[in-house]
């Protein structure tokens, strides 16, 4: 009720004079800002013509020579309607609540107003500088397109939509953010995508309640389906190959404006495990590399958990081969294995975080003083063994495969309540651990569908395009996990590959 | 959700606090017995026990220093070594036992059974009798690149067993046979030569008492009537005389009366069927065939006729040798084959041997044995 009547109040400004807008405009309603700008111009019709704008967000180039002078020169009698026609750009508005007018100049509009008239022009000329398409700075390709996602929705929809040019891609709009409003596309191919999944996703989108929405990575974790978790329950990519290969496979995709990675969804669990580099390269590399990753994966959380175990608990276990050589590196030290491994590990983390927050030129000479002065430095001073700097060692290296960082370093921190668990249970410390890992991620869900698909529920017939990735002639439909609309791939050739025709024989036989 | 996590923090507490940590076993405070010795006491039923430990230091690993102690039984000396050492005794990496001949003649089950119940203890620790005082055996001085001598024993004794030269002898093996009927155990004889530890043979019991050794070469033919070779080596000494005719003719007249044959590559299949024929028989069929590897005379290895007779020949000796073991074990009264146990698996009810009446008929067995032997290849000879 009081709002309404506020309402009224603002509504009665108009018609007034240049000044009263300029002062109700930027006194009131934008808390008076240094970059708000008038220009009067006065037409040879007599007519006073402001424009208002906050200069470091528009053209100026193109208010001048677009909005202003083609006004500047007009000979008859201006109104509201002969500006608009006057001119050629689009996105032109009439308005005339205060509040809303403010709201327009905060994106980067351009107010148009003739003095004493009802309401006024607004134009939508906004300026966002943003960095050019770049080379991905955390995921890297070797045959992949080496671009990455800018901070700009258009750019980044451009990217899209050029390497999708299908009318069945479909795109929504979606403006959150009660507070800070931003730009939120969500897009999907209208006749593969799974219903269910859009229909969920866009009741989250909307029914997000949030001051604003930073970028991507902030947006994914609001819309997730367990907050609590270890795990990302959404892929966050910079990568637009990735990004619209997830697309094209039935998944759905969310571009955020100023946030220069998008968010595919829904997900598994072995999908973060997956490059698309595996499906550049030929498919016997890709097997082995996604095989290879979910090794590595295994052995980067157990590796120095079973060491710490076997040490502390399990001699019994220890090959004959390996115990003197554990034993004679192990005597120098002083520390239990527990602590032992914690301290190098952290050390890791901290060789690792460092790496991460210096500047790259910095970053180097760190990788050298942590990998060879401190490993080489702590075992001659009797720290740690050196088994155990070649399990960390290797252990991180392992953690470093997974394409995905954020699954990456939630992995590496796991690692640490498993050593903890092993430090004080042995064997059995680690099989509880690893034991309430699997049921979290059984009942883990991305998008209300399962995170273990295909493993559990138990789809064999999409392990040829998540475990392994077998060779596109035998790749006839799309993984039924996903529930898209259509399974079977659009006609393809594939079958009629020169191989099946002739029956292996050469060309000239 | 709250409520959740706080019970899922109530029921880890419960979990650590209950439970307590394990015990810890840290890997360099231990002192890990590789290979455990013991001998008969000087007075009453005292237990003299000798225990190979891990050294983790290089400095020290070269020299030779068991831990010795005395006490009731094998677990009591075990269990008494813990004041002389400083580090913690453990038996989770035992791979070899030894025991003196003079416990063993008394009868080993009892030390036999500490390690049976152990659960660190595992099934494959090799059980082995020693011809001397096992803390001797223990005592060498040389163990080749092996950290201490309890590790040379069982890579000794892995070798020797993975070269097909002698019968298994773990501890699950050892246990099996004493507790069933119509089998007795047999293990490898380990003694000291030159101050190195060597097997000479295996020892054969009666039930849990160590009766006597038979040497390798004998060892052979217990190995060829119970099990198949599929790479093994023979030698045989065969009378010169039947082969004068064959013998190349720059060495017309050996002195030798025997010269020896030696077979590599060998392949053998067993059969033992037991037959009831009022007495307790058995027919043993072993087929034989390998390469021949060495000949200390010139033979002209191309006849057919030479390489038959040769064939005949050696499966005479076989037999003959097989003849021989047999009637030792008879002698002594020792089935170490086993041939209660192919009665018994064949015939049933009233004709099976009861402990007693194996014990009391094992001297009687009859034996038929029948072995046919092929000489695959010999070699190039010219």
């Amino acid at each position: 009720m009081k709002r309404k009547s506020t309402k009224k109040k603002q509504q009665s400004l108009f018609p007034s004079t240049l000044e009263e807008v300029e002062k109700d405009l930027n006194e009131k309603a934008l808390n008076s800002s240094p970059d708000f700008t008038m220009k009067v111009v006065e037409t040879e019709s007599n007519q006073r013509v402001g424009f208002y704008f906050l200069y470091s967000i528009i053209k100026p180039q193109v208010v001048y020579e677009q909005i202003i002078s083609p006004i500047q020169k007009a000979k008859k009698t201006l109104d509201i309607k002969a500006i608009d026609n006057m001119i050629v750009l689009p996105n032109s508005k009439q308005e005339s609540n205060i509040d809303e007018i403010a709201k327009k100049l905060l994106q980067g509009a351009v107010c148009i107003y003739i003095e004493n008239d009802q309401s006024c022009l607004m134009h939508s000329v906004p300026l966002q500088e943003h960095r050019s398409i770049d080379r991905a700075e955390t995921e890297s390709l070797i045959f992949g397109p080496q671009m990455a996602f800018t901070g700009s929705i258009e750019t980044n929809l451009n990217m899209v939509r050029n390497m999708i040019d299908t009318p069945h891609l479909k795109i929504e709009r979606f403006i959150l953010g009660n507070k800070i409003p931003n730009e939120i596309q969500m897009i999907y191919m209208n006749d593969i995508a799974n219903e269910e999944n859009v229909n969920e996703l866009r009741k989250r989108l909307t029914s997000l309640q949030s001051e604003d929405i930073m970028n991507a990575s902030v947006l994914s974790q609001k819309i997730e389906d367990n907050p609590y978790s270890f795990f990302p329950q959404y892929i966050v990519t910079e990568l637009p190959d990735r990004f619209t290969y997830s697309i094209k496979e039935g998944k759905i995709g969310i571009l955020v404006d100023n946030s220069s990675a998008g968010i595919v969804a829904p997900i598994t669990f072995s999908s973060f495990f997956e490059s698309t580099d595996d499906i550049y390269g030929r498919w016997v590399i890709g097997s082995f590399t996604r095989l290879m990753r979910m090794f590595a994966m295994i052995m980067s959380i157990t590796l120095t958990p079973l060491y710490v175990a076997a040490l502390t608990f399990h001699y019994e276990v220890i090959p004959e081969a390996l115990l003197l050589s554990l034993g004679e590196s192990r005597n120098r030290v002083p520390f239990p294995p527990l602590m032992e491994t914690l301290i190098l590990e952290t050390m890791m983390e901290f060789i690792r975080e460092a790496g991460a927050r210096l500047p790259t030129k910095v970053g180097q000479t760190m990788g050298i003083v942590g990998g060879i002065v401190i490993g080489q430095a702590v075992v001659q001073a009797g720290f740690t063994s050196n088994i155990l700097i070649i399990l960390v060692a290797l252990s991180a290296l392992a953690s470093f495969t997974t394409p995905d960082y954020v699954m990456g370093t939630s992995l590496r921190i796991l690692r640490f309540p498993i050593i903890l668990l092993a430090g004080t249970f042995g064997f059995v410390g680690i099989f509880f651990m690893v034991a309430f890992i699997i049921i979290h991620l059984l009942r883990l869900r991305s998008l209300h569908r399962p995170y273990t698909a295909p493993i559990y529920p138990f789809r064999f017939s999409d392990f040829d395009q998540s475990q392994v990735r077998i060779p596109f002639a035998l790749n006839k439909r799309r993984a039924t996990s996903l529930l898209p609309k259509k399974t079977k791939r659009k006609k393809s050739n594939a079958d009629q590959h020169p191989l099946f025709n002739t029956k292996g024989k050469d060309i000239d036989e | 959700m709250k409520m959740k996590i706080k019970k899922f923090f109530l029921i880890l507490s419960i979990v650590v606090l209950l439970t307590g940590c394990a015990e810890e076993r840290v890997l360099e405070d231990l002192g890990i017995i590789t290979t455990a010795g013991f001998d008969k006491g000087e007075d009453g039923p005292e237990v003299f026990g000798t225990f190979i430990t891990y050294k983790f230091s290089q400095q020290l690993s070269n020299v030779n220093s068991p831990i010795h102690s005395s006490g009731r039984t094998a677990q009591d000396a075990f269990h008494l070594a813990f004041a002389k050492t400083a580090k913690k005794l453990v038996t989770g990496q035992l791979r070899a036992v030894v025991y003196g001949p003079d416990l063993a003649k008394e009868g080993i089950w009892p030390h036999l059974d500490t390690l049976q119940r152990n659960q660190f203890v595992s099934d494959l620790v090799y059980i082995t009798v020693s011809e001397m005082p096992s803390r001797e055996v223990l005592n060498a001085q040389v163990f080749e690149e092996a950290p201490n001598v309890g590790i040379y024993i069982y890579r000794l004794l892995d070798q020797v067993i993975g070269k097909e030269e002698i019968v298994d002898s773990s501890l699950h093996e050892f246990i099996k046979n004493y507790l069933k009927v119509g089998v007795d155990p047999i293990t490898p004889v380990l003694s000291i030569e030159e101050d190195r530890v060597i097997v000479t043979g295996l020892g054969l019991f009666q039930d849990d008492r160590f009766i006597d050794t038979i040497d390798l070469h004998e060892a052979f033919y217990v190995r060829l009537i119970l099990d198949e070779f599929k790479a093994g080596e023979l030698q045989i000494e065969l009378p010169t005389e039947n082969y004068r005719q064959f013998m190349e003719d720059f060495e017309p007249s050996p002195e030798e009366e025997t010269f020896e044959i030696t077979m590599q590559q060998i392949k053998s299949a067993s059969q033992i069927s037991p037959k009831d024929s009022g007495k307790y028989h058995f027919s043993i069929k072993i087929r034989f065939e390998g390469d021949i590897r060495e000949l200390t005379k010139e033979l002209d290895l191309e006849s057919k006729e030479v390489i038959h007779m040769l064939e005949k020949d050696m499966a005479k000796k076989i037999e003959e040798n097989i003849s021989k073991l047999l009637e030792k074990t008879q002698e002594l009264n020792v089935d170490s084959l086993g041939f209660g146990t192919f009665w018994n698996a064949k015939f049933k009810g009233d004709k099976k041997l009861t402990e007693e009446e194996w014990r009391k008929e094992y001297p009687n067995f009859q034996f038929d044995i029948d072995v046919t032997t092929e000489i695959l290849r010999h070699g190039i000879t010219q």
